[in-house]
């Protein structure tokens, strides 16, 4: 049974939030400032860690921070609209995925349940991914759609490894950037958008109906089916 | 030294020398030249000498021309004394009439250089006529006054407020201008003894004041040395155009600040009653709705209760909305709207927008037809979606049932125009400027649909932030229903040149 810290200070939040997920079958721990967040997130060792961006004693920020000190598992933060740089930032200094404030409970189980999967135990990596026109073979190096094997030139198989590999979650402009052309052209988005296009282009996937690659303008992209092992 | 500086500082000499030069010239060619021509010759430089030097050294050139007239050409030769009657009439007759000619010439100068000094001033009051009218604030009068006095910077100087009033070499320089009245003034310490005594200071130093509401904030020095050159009545007739100018613009400013002050209270109050209106709105609903169910829940079957537990949904994203717009509205009124703009691409602003309209396309379907070669956009995407979403939002809430919105993405010389059409009822022309206002609504009171007022202000006011522009015309594809012509509303936002256009460098491949 997974276990959730919710480190939230508003009561009603935290009180559907309890209601909501133990009803999904998760086990819940709940913390009310930064402080008291980061003593149970090092007591009870939890499996994934919701935190809200607007605590009272301490900024999310640097309760971030000091979690990913020891904590290694996945994070969730919670933020306002309109904050785009409190998410990206939030999400260099090590969350994983962001839901903006207000929410419904859909879309944050979706992000949670992607995540402990991605983190769980028996995790291993991506090899396939398969649908009705697309095949991925991450082995292989191969990508076949409607029948007609596509070219993938190395880093266009890197980009869409990676996001195969963190199928439903989202993957930061910096971490692709840095992990595939290096840390010089982390400031490069230009060359991001062109590799993701000329993906798109070549999975038949029209960037305003995606299907496949989803863009968060200024943060990321993600991998949209959730593909399981 | 120029030839002008030479010919000045040597003028007496050669006034006095030239004749005896000239003279012998004459006096060799007398065969061809009788001699009773050479006073004539005399005459020319007699005027000369008036008109450019002074008159008495025109007089004095004469005396110096008649010496060498009767040492040449009056007998006895080689001496300065007349014996010849004739020859002494001759030159007695060229000294009067020198001496008459002289003074006329100088005269003469000096009219015509006062004709050209009220020519030159009445030149200037005409350009100055013409931009006092045209200034905006006190700053353009002054500065139409400094322009207006730039010829004349060697005689005059106007001192402002922004100069540096005490260490201003002029002002140190007045030492006559009683100590404390100086002070007074540039400190505007204006008691009305001292207001009283200005006309006094004005006629007595020279020194002119400009005023703005009963404060002086300049002040005009004529160096006193030139002060006949220069026609008085045009100048203060200057002057006083000035001085009406500055209390002109003084009164527009008071008047603008009013209508500000005016505009911000009615904004208030259309705020205040938004706001009572279009929160108890939904309030209303959830609290009826979450009270029903609390009360009632045993006597209601499942799907009453969840039809009633969706609406507390609907109606709270509805203030989560109208929450939204507000903070918008109040962000792009303080000018804190700040862009941090990232390159995304029309389909991909288009996929968020869709997402976030799914709950409200219940009745209605959007259309869409994106040029698949637009150039990407640099831009904050968060406002663009949101302008976009207000836009389809109002759209949808004017439309009849079953009707689709379009939504047309091309490109139209450097611009991307994204043009939102509908089948409602459409936007009379006379109203198409009026929407864009805040809190404008198609019908008043507690009839009115469920909009705040804001959604195209805010739309306005985002698109313009980035550059671009946003218009309403009719539907062109429903020019000729009159019961439901719809309206087509265009966003136009400018190309930014981009670095993807440019090729990749090999080492990113």
């Amino acid at each position: 049974m997974s276990k959730i810290l919710i480190i939230d200070d508003e009561p009603q939040i935290r009180r559907f939030l309890q209601i909501g997920l133990t009803a999904q079958g998760y086990v819940i721990l709940e913390a009310e400032t930064g402080r008291q967040g980061l003593a149970l997130a090092a007591e009870d060792a939890p499996d994934l860690i919701i935190l809200d961006m607007g605590l009272p004693d301490l900024d999310g920020q640097v309760v971030l921070k000091k979690l990913r000190d020891f904590f290694h598992k996945p994070i969730i933060v919670l933020s306002v609209r309109n904050r785009e740089s409190e998410i990206v930032q939030a999400l260099d200094v090590g969350a994983n995925d962001y839901v903006v404030k207000p929410f419904g409970i859909q879309e944050l189980i979706a992000r949670i349940r992607g995540l402990i999967k991605a983190f769980g135990p028996s995790v291993e990596s991506v090899q396939r991914f398969q649908d009705e026109r697309v095949l991925i073979d991450l082995e292989e190096r191969k990508l076949t759609v409607d029948g007609e094997v596509a070219k993938l030139s190395r880093k266009e198989f890197e980009l869409l490894k990676r996001l195969i590999n963190n199928a439903g979650r989202l993957v930061t402009q910096q971490q692709l950037l840095r992990e595939i052309w290096g840390g010089t052209h982390v400031e490069d988005t230009h060359y991001l958008r062109i590799f993701i296009a000329r993906l798109r282009t070549k999975l038949g996937d029209d960037p305003s109906n995606p299907r496949y690659i989803e863009t968060e303008p200024g943060v990321g992209y993600r991998f949209l089916p959730i593909v399981e092992n | 030294m120029t030839t002008e500086q030479v010919l000045r500082k040597f003028a007496y000499p050669i006034g006095i020398m030239f004749p005896w030069l000239l003279t012998p010239i004459a006096f060799l060619i007398t065969d061809y030249l009788p001699k009773a021509n050479v006073p004539l010759l005399y005459i020319v430089m007699v005027v000369f000498i008036a008109i450019n030097v002074t008159v008495e050294l025109a007089i004095i050139n004469a005396l110096s021309s008649f010496f060498a007239f009767s040492f040449f050409f009056a007998e006895p030769y080689g001496s300065i004394m007349i014996h010849q009657d004739e020859d002494l009439l001759t030159i007695l007759v060229f000294l009067l009439t020198s001496v008459i000619v002289g003074y006329m010439a100088t005269k003469h100068k000096h009219n015509v250089q006062k004709i050209r000094m009220r020519e030159f001033m009445t030149d200037i009051e005409l350009e100055l006529l013409e931009r006092l009218p045209k200034a905006i604030d006190t700053k353009d009068v002054i500065a139409a006054m400094r322009d207006a006095l730039k010829p004349w910077h060697e005689n005059c100087v106007l001192i402002t407020h922004d100069d540096n009033w005490a260490t201003h070499p002029m002002i140190r320089r007045l030492t006559n201008l009683r100590k404390t009245y100086l002070e007074e003034l540039l400190e505007l310490r204006l008691t009305p003894e001292v207001i009283a005594k200005i006309p006094q200071l004005e006629q007595e130093h020279d020194v002119y004041f400009l005023y703005s509401s009963r404060q002086v904030i300049g002040l005009l020095r004529i160096a006193a040395e030139n002060i006949q050159h220069i026609p008085k009545d045009i100048f203060l007739l200057l002057l006083h155009q000035v001085n009406i100018s500055l209390e002109r613009t003084r009164l527009a400013a008071d008047l603008e600040k009013e209508k500000i002050a005016k505009e911000n209270e009615l904004l208030r109050s259309a705020l205040l009653s938004s706001v009572s209106h279009d929160f108890r709105t939904p309030l209303t609903t959830m609290i009826g709705a979450t009270s029903t169910v609390i009360e009632f829940g045993d006597y209601l079957d499942k799907q009453q209760t969840r039809e009633l537990l969706n609406t507390v949904l609907e109606e709270a994203q509805r203030l989560n909305r109208y929450t939204q717009n507000l903070l918008d509205m109040t962000r792009l009124g303080f000018g804190q709207l700040q862009l941090e703009c990232n390159w995304v691409s029309v389909e991909e602003i288009m996929s968020v927008v869709k997402k976030r309209l799914k709950p409200l396309l219940i009745f209605n379907y959007l259309t869409e037809n994106i040029n698949p070669n637009l150039p990407s956009l640099y831009v904050h995407a968060a406002l663009l979606e949101q302008a976009i979403f207000n836009v389809i939002d109002n759209a949808i809430k004017f439309s009849p049932k079953n009707a689709s919105i379009d939504i047309d993405c091309t490109k139209e010389n450097d611009k991307i125009v994204i043009a939102i059409s509908d089948q409602g009822t459409g936007i009379p022309e006379d109203e198409r400027e009026k929407v864009f206002e805040r809190f404008h609504t198609a019908e008043k009171g507690d009839r009115r649909r469920s909009g705040s007022g804001l959604g195209l202000t805010i739309c306005q006011g985002m698109i313009m932030a980035h550059g671009g522009n946003v218009s309403i015309h009719a539907n062109p594809k429903r020019v000729g229903d009159k019961t439901n012509p719809g309206c087509c509303v265009r966003i136009e936002l400018p190309i930014t040149s981009q670095p993807e256009q440019q090729e990749l460098p090999k080492s990113a491949e």
